[in-house]
């Protein structure tokens, strides 16, 4: 399995919301915010953005959840992947995501799938705030903390 | 449809009437988006000269650029154009954000506002749907209380509003239509213009779809600019500094304009600079319209001190400058608290900057008294008079708030006793941005041509001070020659201004900033020309879209030509014509008549227009097919007597 994960850093993200196009134009081939599965809401007046996409947890609520089975974790990049053909859009894994970062559409859960492991979001990101990196044990820290402040300030602003 | 949303959307405020008309490709094709095509509808839809911008005749149009709400680097920019409150002729100011590329989103790329409400309204567009609703709960109050108000009153904190404060209320002359909160399209007073129709806000929110036509090709191209312009030294010292980074370089050379244009040169600019506000802990974050790579958007709060609590985005260089240098205030908390004011009123920071400016010399000429001035001691330097002055400003209080709410040049006509020569702006009306023109000549011509005024973001042209190889390879390929990459000659001016303003208009017009195409240069035509055919499948080269850009630069020009301006229209403040720079290296330098008539004639005759009139001959506006306009002047008789030379 693959030891690399997107890192999120909310002292980066300036808001622009590139990477929200970008995923939505590799995956859905039109620009559009609602078709990302990456997600910047904003606190406009205070100018805070808070990036939110899938942390591939594990375990994984969205997994357990799943009545049919039809979310499994890719071996090779680590993401968790949904089975179109399997998945009945239930929504129970969307209600299961501490993150709000599932999404149903046409009838199908969608969620990051860090685009086979060349995620598109962290290419357009040119602040810096979208990293992909390698997860050693400094990393993971790092990555608990860059959580804690992002729930922190989604809080502030939802 | 590719690229384009594919609809305009009419709404006549006066009958509560919304429709849409579809964006024909072929007018996209001619006119590109955003300020192209805002322009060709203005000029259709005001059929006859002197219609006064207050006027319910007068029409206010949003245009999103033909590339905003893609991933194309720094592409999220709105056009608002109409009649301008400052000087009654063609008004395009633009602004950045998040709201264009929620239009787009929505469905649209341009809304149009036709005549005037009764009573205070604002409009909720979420795609198909479009409401005009009563805003008189709204009426009154501040920017950031609007747009905090509107979202929760409509549950939902991603919608995205464009909305005036109580300057624009109170038809304050250079009131700003405001977005995102602190994203202004300043300059003009647009914000007056949406306030005489009482329109207080444009609320968007957009689940929809933007095709382009060839996406691999496209994302390729969009990927390899965004990387180039993220490696663009200039684009990395305006995210790191900002715009007001490296002012102390300015300050030496002699070129901060501070005291009304007193001096070019003063002790200490730190305290207003960019990097003060980074070295000193006032910015907590850099911010990003859609889609920017730059982030040159700032976020500012103050820690301790009087101010403790404020927080606001900005400021930028010409808000530092002109609420700050100009006005003898080298306060940092002040400034930031004065932009502050600015954006929750809703002021464009440099009017209001100047025209404070303006007041407090002529107070200490003694032009002004305290009588005129209900009591403040208005003197340079002092703070609390500049605090005071802009809530007073922005709700037209008392003798002096309907004074300096008219801006500088009816202020002026109005006091007399020649404060008009101090005053900072040109015979069109607008107050001068806050670059030091005497020692900038391409700068000088492209602000004494600009359509709305004299200002910057018509043609910005800083490649000809050189000092950079992309700069300098960039005046070569105008001029044939790198020697003429320096601000202090007038030779190769006109080709040099010629060559920004047909990019600046192809940058705007496809929603792209100028700081990624003429002040970092990693968005060069070629590349926008590459964007903009893989984005619609109108397939389209380096030097055709450079050409329309010059036919929408002529079409802004013909606009005003049929309000009635003239060559006359075309000078800069009296101050910088006949005031010397009084320090620094450049002092001695001025923007004499003879100069700039000089660089005016070689202008006028590049774009084959006449010398004498500055009129568009009949023969180049039909070689830019713009041949219904030149049928027009035709019948108004304003087209020149004689035929091109």
């Amino acid at each position: 399995m693959s030891s690399r994960v997107l890192f999120l850093d909310l002292d980066a993200c300036t808001g622009c919301r590139a990477c929200m196009v970008a995923c939505s134009l590799v995956k859905e081939k039109v620009f559009s915010l609602g078709d990302a599965r990456i997600w910047i809401p904003k606190m406009e007046s205070i100018c805070l953005s808070v990036p939110i996409i899938c942390e591939q947890c594990d375990p994984a609520p969205c997994k357990t959840v799943c009545p049919t089975k039809a979310i499994a974790r890719n071996a090779e990049t680590g993401a968790l992947l949904v089975d179109p053909d399997k998945c009945i859009g239930c929504k129970e894994c969307v209600w299961a995501c501490p993150f709000g970062a599932i999404s149903v559409r046409k009838g199908v859960a969608v969620k990051c799938d860090l685009c086979d492991g060349q995620p598109e979001c962290a290419k357009v990101c040119v602040p810096g705030a979208i990293r992909y990196v390698d997860m050693d044990r400094s990393a993971i820290e790092k990555r608990w903390k860059s959580l804690e402040r992002r729930i922190k300030a989604l809080t502030a602003i939802i | 449809m590719y690229a384009w949303a594919g609809k305009i959307l009419h709404i006549d405020l006066a009958k509560k009437k919304t429709w849409t008309e579809e964006l024909r490709k072929e007018l996209g094709a001619r006119f590109l988006g955003a300020r192209g095509i805002n322009a060709k509808l203005l000029w259709d839809l005001i059929r006859k000269p002197g219609i006064d911008p207050f006027s319910p005749e007068n029409v206010l149009i949003f245009g999103a650029g033909t590339l905003t709400g893609t991933v194309a680097p720094s592409s999220g920019r709105t056009t608002i154009t109409c009649i301008g409150a400052a000087t009654g002729l063609y008004l395009k100011t633009n602004m950045g954000g998040h709201w264009g590329a929620e239009l787009k989103f929505a469905g649209y790329d341009h809304i149009i506002l036709h005549g005037a409400s009764k009573s205070p309204v604002y409009i909720w567009v979420h795609d198909d749907v479009v409401e005009i609703e009563d805003a008189s709960h709204l009426w009154g109050l501040n920017v950031r209380e609007t747009d905090e108000t509107l979202k929760r009153d409509l549950g939902d904190r991603e919608i995205k509003i464009a909305c005036i404060g109580p300057a624009g209320e109170n038809l304050v002359r250079f009131a700003a239509v405001m977005n995102s909160v602190y994203h202004a399209a300043g300059r003009g007073g647009a914000g007056a213009v949406m306030g005489s129709k009482r329109l207080k806000a444009i609320a968007v929110r957009g689940a929809g779809e933007i095709a382009v036509a060839d996406p691999n090709k496209f994302y390729e191209l969009a990927l390899s600019a965004r990387i180039d312009l993220s490696k663009d030294p200039e684009a990395i010292k305006l995210y790191n500094t900002g715009t007001a980074g490296g002012m102390e370089v300015i300050n030496e050379i002699g070129a901060l304009p501070c005291y009304n244009f007193q001096t070019g040169n003063v002790k200490d600019a730190y305290p207003i600079s960019g990097e003060c506000l980074v070295e000193q802990g006032y910015l907590d974050r850099r911010v990003g319209c859609f889609g920017c790579t730059v982030s040159c958007h700032r976020y500012c709060t103050i820690k301790e001190g009087p101010y403790t609590g404020i927080y606001t985005g900005g400021p930028e260089y010409e808000s530092t400058v002109s609420l700050g240098g100009g006005t003898g205030v080298f306060k940092t908390d002040v400034v930031i608290k004065a932009n502050e004011l600015c954006n929750i009123m809703g002021l464009d920071t440099i009017s209001c900057g100047s025209v404070i400016q303006w007041a407090m010399e002529s107070f200490e000429r003694g032009v002004l008294t305290k009588e005129d001035t209900d009591g403040i001691e208005l003197t340079f330097g002092n703070s609390e008079a500049l605090i005071d002055l802009i809530p007073v400003i922005a709700f037209r209080k008392g003798k002096i708030g309907d004074l300096l709410a008219e801006g500088v040049k009816r202020a002026a006509e109005k006091i007399g006793k020649d404060s008009w020569k101090w005053a900072i702006c040109n015979s069109k009306g607008l107050e001068q941005s806050r670059v030091e023109t005497r020692a900038a000549k391409a700068y000088a011509l492209a602000f004494a041509v600009n359509p709305r005024g004299p200002d910057h973001l018509h043609t910005e042209c800083i490649a000809e001070f050189g000092g950079t190889p992309t700069r300098i390879s960039l005046i070569e390929k105008i001029t044939g020659d790198k020697k003429w990459a320096t601000p202090y000659r007038t030779e190769y001016r006109a080709e040099i201004v010629r060559w920004h303003e047909d990019c600046y208009a192809v940058t705007d017009s496809l929603g792209f900033c100028a700081f990624s195409s003429t002040a970092a240069y990693a968005v060069n035509p070629g590349i926008m020309a590459q964007l903009f055919s893989a984005a619609t499948g109108v397939n389209i080269t380096e030097k055709e879209i450079m050409l329309i850009g010059r036919k929408i630069v002529t079409l802004e020009k013909c606009f005003n030509v049929r309000e009635g301006a003239d060559r006359r229209l075309d000078d800069l403040p009296w101050r910088l014509m006949h005031e010397p720079a009084p320090s620094g290296p450049t002092k001695g330098f001025m923007n004499s008549p003879e100069e700039l008539n000089g660089m005016l004639d070689k202008y006028y005759t590049l774009h084959g227009w006449d010398l004498k009139t500055s009129w568009p001959y009949k023969e180049t506006l039909e070689v830019l097919e713009l041949k219904e306009v030149a049928d027009e002047l035709q019948v108004l008789n304003k087209l020149p007597k004689r035929e091109k030379p």
